[in-house]
């Protein structure tokens, strides 16, 4: 038999579902080629609304070939292995929609959907987006109950507004509990099968080796959050939560760069995990999100860290490779300790004095003039160079004027004079290094908000912020933040309110609901996107199943299931019981409502009869009808009820409604 | 077959019967199919078959891929809603079979036709629940239906079929399924039911003029000769050759016959016997045109087959009388 063609409301349904997982894809997918797709799937729909008709073999074909080159060009040599198959797929199932005139299309547009649904979350995983996702899940699942409703029948799982009916309620009702069920017991593989574990890499945001005019600005206006830390033994002060980033050394006039002290395969002064530090050691707990990087922003100095990473010879700690899905870690700090040099001093020393030669003279002159005046010690001329900072006529400004001249520095601290944390770092570590005071730029995040609901501190990349260290002989790389000198109160407040975008966070219910939402995504990203093989054995510790006993395994999962069987027995129980008005009842109903109207009520255990006898001696002109409607609705009562018997009874309503319109 | 027991055919025989009254045993529905059963019938999950549909394999398949891909890849997110999707397929193999559980065919029903007329049979469903039944699809003689069946009201699904042969006629098993709510799973069942359907015999075509006696009061008057003569038509078999017209049939190239204008008694007897030259059910054929000329025209009538004698006598109750009587006449079993 060949498959039925789609009706109509079968091809919307099949168009929802699709549009919405499109919809999700659209987070990733270049815009351009999101809108070409969004395009196709408009002109198709407005198409098949007109007339029921595949699209013409010399449109498809020229299309096909358009798409496929589309994703070709946004993907072919990005080296991304899921992100190119993935957009031609969603490119072929677009294609596949305009040919769609029968159920199979349709049927298989949906489930190539479906698929789409769970390919999404290896580019994107985060709460907002998993609970999108419900919806072209339930649309997926309504669209099939429509198309695989023969002609002529409807699904019935979705009403005609296309609200949830009973029934889908009640099949979910069910089938919630059995999902969370299997997802705790389907076990987790320890290793994969194939291919990485690595995660799609986004386009994010976040800090890099660089740091050029403007960068960390544009990070101030993103509040993407980097990670989420606990502190299980004692909170730190929020001004000693530096969060450590790349070191970078060479200035060029206009952008910072990082050395290749760090680069991987570099061992001098290397520290391989895991280690654990002291006992009086700040001791936290980190979830981070994915970020691409290898960096683990830790606090100094970095004592304990986690196995496959290594805390360089710069006080950074690495990961041995990127940082692709969340990342749970603990870590150890030496609050305030500075970072020694554990090797190649005279290198780092001679790295730490580099400056563009013929550049920025007048503050090179200054530099020296300091120099001149206090002697080499680097703590004075660290104090002197913050002094002048604090005392001569600096503002601190997130949209300072732009420096533009090749003397950058000079430009900055003798005639603009404004400017945020990568400007007093950069003007800070060119004055050390023209005094002869070893020095660089630390970028990374300062602070972080501390959730009150989950107890935890939040920092996002507005947190950015770069400061400096200056090598001071015997002791190590001291901190300096001369952006603390212009203003202070960037120390105590997180970068996002301090730059005022923090919107209420003043008025505290809104606050407060912040914190709850991020509370929940922190809580998800935990129990939920986390849960591997080992929180897997640990969930069956807990519950004291030993799952590599394969007798307690069959317990616990029979078990489970009978239980399930249970309430799926009652939940059908109920709603078998639950009586559904039947339609001559309603139409009696409103029969009832219209004479209460006029004054007479039905008594609660008043039969039809004695009810219409009543009736009628209330309403005496109404008497006629009245009782030829009792008489129909009896009809249906202990007749058997059919098409035909309701139609009588409608016509009754009818007759009776103009009756008492007349009277 | 042949190869299992060529020398007993006994043991063959044997073996055979055991494995019918097995499957009868174990696999009641799949045998029911052979047997009448008395209305109501009503679905249980004894008389409901469930297998997954292809679609639904196709499903399972895409589902496992799914699911190996979220495992892989650790993703747990993924993960959810691929078992989420496995949990709604599975759940939704009892939406299925209770989509026909409980289910009754309460009645069949047809209104009397003579052979060769279409017969429309009319089934009718009720939910012995409170559930409605949606996309239902019933399959009878290589025709479909597609059916809601709401509760608290019959649902009535109408075939037609052609019916050939005058006699009790019982319907073929009508197969009742439904792929509802996904089209994962396809549960069946078979609804046999003992009901018989009354076929009268097919009504002669064109019909014979209808026996008349003469009026008591006119017999021995005007001899019925040419002058009655009042028109002509055409010559059927059994026609007293001696009423031909030849001169008339000459001109026009048909066999005409004459045709009395006779005044006639409201009376008349439909006899078996009295027809000549024509076989059973030629006979009952121009019997049973007569049953209905006589009740059109109002002429009281009685129906004389070989052993048996009804009226005479007029209206519904004697037409259904002389037209039963009339199909079921010399059929075996009756």
């Amino acid at each position: 038999m060949r498959s039925p063609v789609l009706s109509p409301r079968q091809f919307e349904w099949t168009l929802a579902a699709f549009v919405a997982t499109l919809l999700a894809h659209l987070l990733w997918l270049p815009a351009w080629l999101g809108a070409t797709l969004c395009g196709i799937v408009l002109a198709r729909w407005l198409q098949r609304r007109a007339y029921a008709r595949a699209w013409p073999a010399w449109i498809k074909f020229p299309l096909l070939l358009a798409i496929l080159a589309l994703v070709v060009v946004a993907f072919g040599n990005a080296g991304t292995r899921q992100a190119g198959p993935t957009a031609a797929l969603i490119g072929l199932a677009t294609l596949k929609l305009i040919e769609s005139e029968r159920r199979r299309d349709g049927l298989l547009i949906l489930t190539v959907a479906l698929f789409l649904v769970t390919v999404l979350f290896l580019f994107e995983d985060g709460l907002g987006v998993t609970l999108y996702m419900v919806i072209p899940t339930l649309l997926i699942f309504l669209a099939l109950n429509e198309v695989s409703a023969p002609p002529g029948t409807r699904g019935g799982l979705a009403t005609q507004l296309g609200t949830l009916g009973r029934e889908f309620l009640l099949l979910l009702a069910v089938v919630l509990p059995l999902t969370v069920f299997l997802f705790l017991s389907v076990p987790r593989l320890s290793e994969p099968l194939w291919g990485t574990r690595d995660n799609q890499p986004l386009a994010r945001t976040g800090l890099s080796q660089e740091m050029s005019p403007g960068s960390i600005t544009e990070l101030i206006g993103d509040d993407t959050p980097v990670m989420r830390v606990t502190f299980p033994e004692r909170q730190p002060p929020k001004n000693a939560l530096y969060w450590r980033g790349p070191v970078l050394w060479r200035f060029d006039g206009v952008t910072w760069r990082s050395n290749n002290f760090a680069n991987p395969g570099q061992s001098l002064g290397r520290l391989v995990g895991p280690q654990r530090g002291a006992s009086d050691d700040l001791r936290y707990q980190v979830m981070m999100d994915p970020n691409d990087r290898r960096w683990l922003f830790t606090l100094d100095l970095a004592t304990g860290f986690p196995a496959d990473s290594s805390r360089t010879i710069e006080g950074l700690v690495e990961r041995d490779r990127p940082v692709t899905s969340l990342y749970a870690f603990e870590a150890w700090a030496a609050l305030d300790q500075p970072v020694p040099l554990w090797a190649a001093p005279s290198v780092q020393r001679e790295n730490g004095l580099q400056l563009p030669p013929d550049l920025n003279p007048r503050t090179a002159a200054l530099a020296r003039s300091w120099r001149a005046a206090i002697g080499d010690d680097p703590i004075a001329l660290a104090e002197r160079a913050m002094t002048y900072i604090r005392s001569e006529n600096f503002g601190y400004s997130l949209s300072p004027p732009p420096l533009v001249g090749a003397h950058r520095m000079d430009e900055f601290l003798f005639e603009t004079r404004q400017g945020f944390c990568e400007h007093y770092a950069a003007a800070f570590v060119v004055l050390m290094r023209g005094a002869g005071v070893p020095a660089r730029v630390v970028t990374g995040y300062l602070g972080g908000d501390y959730n009150r609901v989950g107890g935890y501190w939040i920092v996002r990349n507005s947190d950015a912020h770069a400061w400096v260290e200056i090598l001071v002989d015997g002791r190590g790389w001291i901190r300096a933040d001369p952006t603390a000198a212009i203003a202070p109160e960037r120390v105590e407040q997180s970068g996002s309110s301090f730059a005022g975008q923090a919107i209420g966070d003043d008025i505290e219910w809104l606050r407060s609901l912040r914190e709850r939402a991020d509370a929940a995504r922190a809580w998800w990203n935990n129990k939920v996107v986390r849960f591997d093989n080992l929180s897997q054995q640990s969930f069956f510790a807990n519950i004291g199943v030993d799952p590599d006993d394969w007798r307690q395994l069959a317990g616990w999962m029979g078990g489970g299931l009978a239980l399930l069987g249970l309430l799926t027995a009652l939940v059908f129980y109920l709603q078998q019981r639950r009586e559904p008005e039947d339609a001559a009842r309603q139409i009696y109903r409103r029969f009832l409502k219209d004479l209460e109207r006029r004054g007479v009520r039905a008594g609660a255990s008043e039969g039809p009869r004695d009810f219409a006898r009543r009736a009628a001696i209330a309403l005496p002109q109404l008497e006629s009808v009245i009782q030829r409607f009792t008489r129909a609705y009896e009809d249906t009562r202990y007749g058997v009820p059919d098409d035909a018997s309701l139609n009588r009874l409608q016509r009754a309503l009818r007759e009776f409604r103009s009756a008492l319109a007349q009277a | 077959m042949a190869n299992v027991a060529p020398k007993s055919p006994d043991r063959l025989l044997r073996w055979r019967e055991w494995v019918w009254r097995e499957l009868d045993r174990r696999l009641p529905n799949l045998t029911r199919r052979h047997r009448n059963e008395q209305l109501p019938i009503t679905l249980n999950q004894r008389r409901v078959y469930i297998v997954p549909s292809g679609f639904g394999l196709y499903f399972a398949l895409m589902m496992l891929a799914i699911l190996a891909g979220a495992l892989n890849y650790n993703n747990n997110s993924a993960l959810l809603f691929g078992l989420l999707a496995v949990s709604l397929g599975a759940v939704s193999m009892l939406q299925t079979f209770r989509n026909l559980d409980r289910l009754s065919l309460v009645q069949v029903s047809a209104d009397p036709v003579h052979a060769g007329d279409p017969l429309q049979l009319s089934f009718h469903l009720r939910c012995e629940d409170l559930r409605t039944r949606f996309a239902v699809t019933l399959r009878f003689d290589q025709e479909w239906r597609h059916v809601e069946v709401a509760p608290g009201r019959i649902t009535q699904v109408e075939f037609a079929l052609p019916s050939v042969a005058r006699g009790w006629y019982g319907p073929p098993p009508v197969r009742i399924s439904t792929t509802w709510p996904f089209g994962l799973f396809h549960a069946w069942s078979y609804l046999h039911s003992d009901v018989q359907v009354l076929v009268y015999a097919r009504p002669e075509t064109p019909p014979a003029a209808l026996p008349r006696l003469p009026d008591r009061g006119r017999i021995g008057g005007a001899d019925p000769g040419d002058e009655d003569l009042r028109s002509l038509r055409e010559y059927q078999a059994g026609d007293p050759t001696r009423l031909v017209a030849w001169k008339a049939s000459a001109r026009t190239g048909e066999l005409l016959v004459r045709q009395l204008e006779v005044p006639h008694a409201r009376e008349t007897v439909l006899d078996f016997n009295a027809i000549v030259g024509l076989d059973l059910e030629q006979r009952l054929s121009r019997l049973t045109r007569w049953v209905l000329e006589a009740e059109r025209a109002g002429i009281r009538y009685r129906l004389q087959l070989p052993g048996l004698n009804l009226g005479p006598d007029l209206g519904p109750a004697h037409r259904l009388r002389a037209l039963k009587a009339l199909a079921l006449y010399a059929l075996p079993g009756s």
